[in-house]
């Protein structure tokens, strides 16, 4: 694969990216103990990029078969001919970056585990969940795998493979609170094939019966107050909101539509407790959500400091980005699927751990809250950004007291951030984590605990 | 555009996985493929950056072994590779769980429906383009674009199964796409983003939905402030932000939100569960929408139909599996949701407004299952009595959209076709708007 692709790369006239690029998922849906979906999918091809003086063409053909590359380099060509023709931009050459190279193949060692044997994997998750809880009004337990399997080759001479697989099991519990429904999900398994993480499900149910207490909790629970108050953001609040509020402000493609990050390099935009980092491979305890050391562009991927000790540092880059910013490529360049052109895009993104302890943390609250699990988020290019919260606890005299229902949280980061009085010692990563831009893509997030202020929406 | 496949062979393609698939044990089986031809430009206020071209060649085979179900999808029409995948599905099914509620459609095969062009005007699409910076930087030179698309997409769409049902489609149409924001100096506005499809090119890009407003609102976004304190009031929902209410609301009335039990209107057929002036309808059949389709994934042929009536709640939206297993009308199977208009213009229910906001674009949680929201009010304004104040920031909502649909007090009249829905503006009361 990788010969045929190295062949094809050293015999074109522009810069050009030659992937090929396979997605192999399955997903095991049940719902209410109904096994609504139970398949698998391989979606795959080729694609070529084309660079020639501001101009890029990209086309992708559904085959991974060496056939079809001459006839995505071709059109690829015409494509950047057009633009060439019709727009001609003048912009000169690309930044290359360090040409990364190499086989980074995460397949497990373990052997494959069969149909049934993932179907039941799930069915005993279920079961457990309907036999020790009756009184769950409903249960939704779901298994998604992806592994990302591409081959890359550059004129530029970068030439690797790799394969990043990661299985998610996803459960929703839900209760019929006195005034309606209410609900608490999590994730389990993480980086890895499925039969990395679904050989022992009933390491699982520690954590279910801790599920299933939370869910109690909150359907007893209480409106959190709207308003801004002192805040404790566990490592899953803290890891979206690296992702979301910190990160994609400093995407530098985001950063040339108008971010606000734009002109705050070498400010001050956060307590000196903060550094936040986007890491390449596997972050720096090697467990980071995703792996990736080169990149869809062929750099060599490199860690990239964001905030160091509360000061703006950098952006993340792709080739087209370093050139605008007379930067070098930080390996952030990415793409989902074999027809998709690599985008600026985060990989591991995490706020760098402290020193403080939880315990300490929450004793330091008088009034307020300690937040736990994340529904969704978003950020602007303002740096305002939203999290919806769908766990989470009142904090009186710092002890923890009743939950919570369903919040959302906001605030702008660049002011926020210089609130944070506290960053626990450890990090977390999250279990799963889905970025969409255009795209959707795999990310990892992660961090330690922090402690700030921050606004919440709510009813009185 | 690379075209090397037969575009129009997509039913023989079924065909053979339905086949094979019976050859290979399924009891029952259907075969959806489609083939997609993308032909896309990306832009921003100065270059026009990026021509995209891509060809997907997609079949996902669902096979019933008994009544257990699997699947398998793939790229690629070789038998090699349809062979094998038709092997996992089986495979799958083999090691699932009988449900009575799992089989293939019944019906008869259905004639080719077309719509729209086959191949892209490129120099048209590149020439609007062009047209449109210059427009912009005439008119609005602090508004930055980026990771703005243009594109034509010409998709077939076909589908077999075993009782002897067999569609094929093909439709092509357009798909404007902007995102942007307004930078003067140090100063800067939140990104908005609006997106609308036509069967025809767009004759300008800035004329396409609702930009050429979104435009403006950007640039009268510069020095945000929140709220002035936290109160109960109006939210008026301007066309692009109306899908925040309807797609919560339309998601507790899907088959698979019942099969859960937990929707609010899960018994509620037959009664007014929002303010009289609302009437929601499904219209897949309508050529208004050039991104509807005549069949869904399971083969069943689309159909319009009435949601809500006058605020009464007349249909769920039960696709064919969720029919069979609630034992319930099927009702639905594609989207294309348009929300009739009223009788009032934005600027008359502005002026009706004692005091609330005009949200632009929602940023929030996902509501719970009881429809409870809250979130962040983007690209939004401060309005009280009668006239818009001033842009706001850091400014939540919160509230509930069921409680939302009975205290409706105005609908715009002009309901925006973005090309999948139509939605008009629409103010409710009784939401709590907070500050920090």
């Amino acid at each position: 694969l990788l010969d045929q692709l190295e062949r094809y790369a050293q015999h074109l006239d522009h810069y050009t990216e030659l992937r090929l690029h396979n997605n192999h998922s399955k997903t095991i849906q049940m719902i209410g103990g109904n096994v609504v979906t139970n398949g698998a999918s391989s979606r795959g091809g080729v694609s070529a990029r084309t660079y020639d003086d501001g101009a890029f063409g990209f086309a992708s053909f559904p085959s991974m078969s060496d056939d079809a590359i001459p006839g995505a380099l071709k059109s690829a060509g015409s494509n950047a001919a057009l633009l060439q023709r019709r727009a001609p931009m003048g912009k000169g050459d690309l930044p290359m970056g360090t040409v990364g190279k190499g086989t980074f193949d995460y397949r497990s060692k373990h052997a494959a585990l069969t149909d049934a044997e993932q179907l039941d994997a799930i069915r005993a998750i279920d079961d457990y969940l309907r036999t020790t809880y009756p009184d769950l009004a409903n249960i939704d337990v779901n298994l998604g795998f992806l592994a990302m399997e591409k081959g890359l080759a550059t004129s530029a001479g970068a030439l690797t493979y790799s394969y990043i697989p990661r299985t998610i099991v996803a459960v929703r519990l839900s209760y019929k609170a006195d005034d309606g429904a209410v609900e608490v999900m999590e994730a389990f398994g993480g980086f890895g094939d499925p039969q990395d993480h679904l050989t022992d499900v009933a390491s699982f149910f520690p954590d279910l019966d801790d599920l299933y207490r939370r869910l109690r909790d909150k359907a007893d629970g209480v409106y959190a107050k709207p308003g801004e108050h002192d805040v404790i953001m566990d490592s899953r609040l803290a890891g979206i909101l690296a992702h979301e509020a910190i990160g994609h402000t400093c995407e530098a493609d985001i950063v040339l539509g108008g971010s606000i990050a734009g002109d705050h390099v070498g400010d001050v935009v956060a307590s000196e407790k903060v550094t936040l980092v986007d890491y390449a491979e596997r972050g720096p305890d090697g467990n980071g959500g995703i792996a990736i050391h080169v990149d869809d562009e062929g750099v060599e991927c490199r860690d990239v400091t964001i905030i160091e000790d509360g000061v703006l540092k950098t952006f993340l880059h792709n080739k087209e980005t370093a050139r605008e910013f007379g930067a070098e490529p930080t390996g952030n360049a990415r793409a989902y699927a074999f027809d998709d052109e690599p985008l600026v895009r985060m990989r591991n993104t995490a706020i760098a751990p402290g020193t403080d302890t939880l315990d300490e943390m929450i004793a330091a609250v008088d009034h307020g809250y300690y937040l736990m699990r994340p529904t969704n988020g978003q950020a602007d290019s303002t740096s305002e950004f939203m999290f919806g919260v769908g766990m989470g606890y009142e904090i009186e005299d710092g002890k923890i007291t009743r939950a919570i229902r369903d919040t959302t949280i906001s605030g702008v980061a660049f002011d926020m951030l210089k609130t944070v009085t506290h960053v626990s010692d450890d990090l977390t990563w999250g279990k799963g984590g889905m970025c969409g831009k255009k795209q959707m893509i795999p990310v990892g997030m992660g961090g330690p605990a922090i402690k700030c202020r921050i606004t919440i929406g709510g009813r009185s | 555009m690379t075209n090397v496949l037969d575009a129009t062979a997509g039913v023989d393609v079924a065909d053979y996985a339905v086949a094979a698939a019976r050859k290979a044990g399924a009891d029952e089986a259907q075969v959806f493929h489609v083939y997609d031809e993308l032909f896309e430009i990306t832009y921003d206020n100065k270059d026009v950056s990026m021509v995209r071209t891509t060809v997907d060649d997609q079949v996902t085979i669902t096979v019933y072994v008994g009544t257990a179900k699997g699947q398998s999808s793939l790229t690629g029409r070789s038998h090699d590779l349809i062979d094998q995948a038709v092997a996992e599905a089986v495979a799958a099914a083999s090691a699932g769980v009988a449900d009575p509620a799992n089989a293939v459609v019944p019906g008869e095969p259905t004639a080719l429906i077309e719509l729209g062009h086959r191949e892209p005007d490129a120099d048209t699409m590149i020439d609007a383009l062009v047209r449109h910076q210059a427009f912009m930087a005439e008119h609005y030179p602090l508004v930055n674009i980026r990771d703005s698309t243009y594109q034509f997409r010409n998709r077939w769409r076909s589908f077999a199964n075993s009782a002897g049902l067999q569609h094929q489609e093909r439709r092509g149409s357009y798909t404007a796409s902007t995102i942007f924001s307004a930078r003067d100096g140090e100063k800067g506005t939140s990104f908005n983003y609006t997106n609308a499809s036509s069967v025809e090119p767009f004759a300008e890009i800035r004329d396409m939905a609702t930009l050429r407003r979104l435009l403006d609102d950007v640039v009268a976004s510069f020095d945000p402030k929140p709220v002035p304190e936290t109160f109960v009031g109006d939210v008026i929902f301007t066309p692009d932000s109306l899908g925040t209410l309807l797609n919560a609301v339309l998601t507790s009335l899907m088959g698979l939100t019942l099969l859960r039990g937990t929707s609010p209107f899960q018994e509620s057929i037959g009664q007014t569960v929002a303010d009289a002036r609302l009437t929601v309808s499904n219209l897949p059949c309508s050529p208004q929408f050039p991104l509807a389709s005549t069949f869904d994934t399971n083969g069943v042929p689309s159909a319009d139909l009435s949601i809500i009536a006058n605020g009464v709640l007349e249909n769920h939206l039960i696709d064919w599996y969720t029919s069979r297993k609630l034992e319930r009308p099927m009702t639905a199977g594609v989207f294309n949701i348009r929300v009739e208009p009223g009788d009032q213009t934005l600027d008359d229910i502005i002026a009706s407004t004692e005091r609330g906001i005009v949200l632009g674009r929602f940023s929030g949680g996902q509501p719970n299952q009881q429809l409870d929201f809250s979130g962040v009010a983007k690209n939004s304004f401060y309005v009280e009595n009668g006239k818009v104040q001033h842009p706001i920031n850091e400014t939540m909502i919160a509230g509930n959209f069921a409680q939302m649909l009975q205290s409706i007090r105005a609908i715009g009249s002009e309901a925006v076709n973005f090309g999948g829905d139509a939605y008009p503006a629409l103010a409710a009361t009784g939401v709590t708007i907070s500050t920090k």
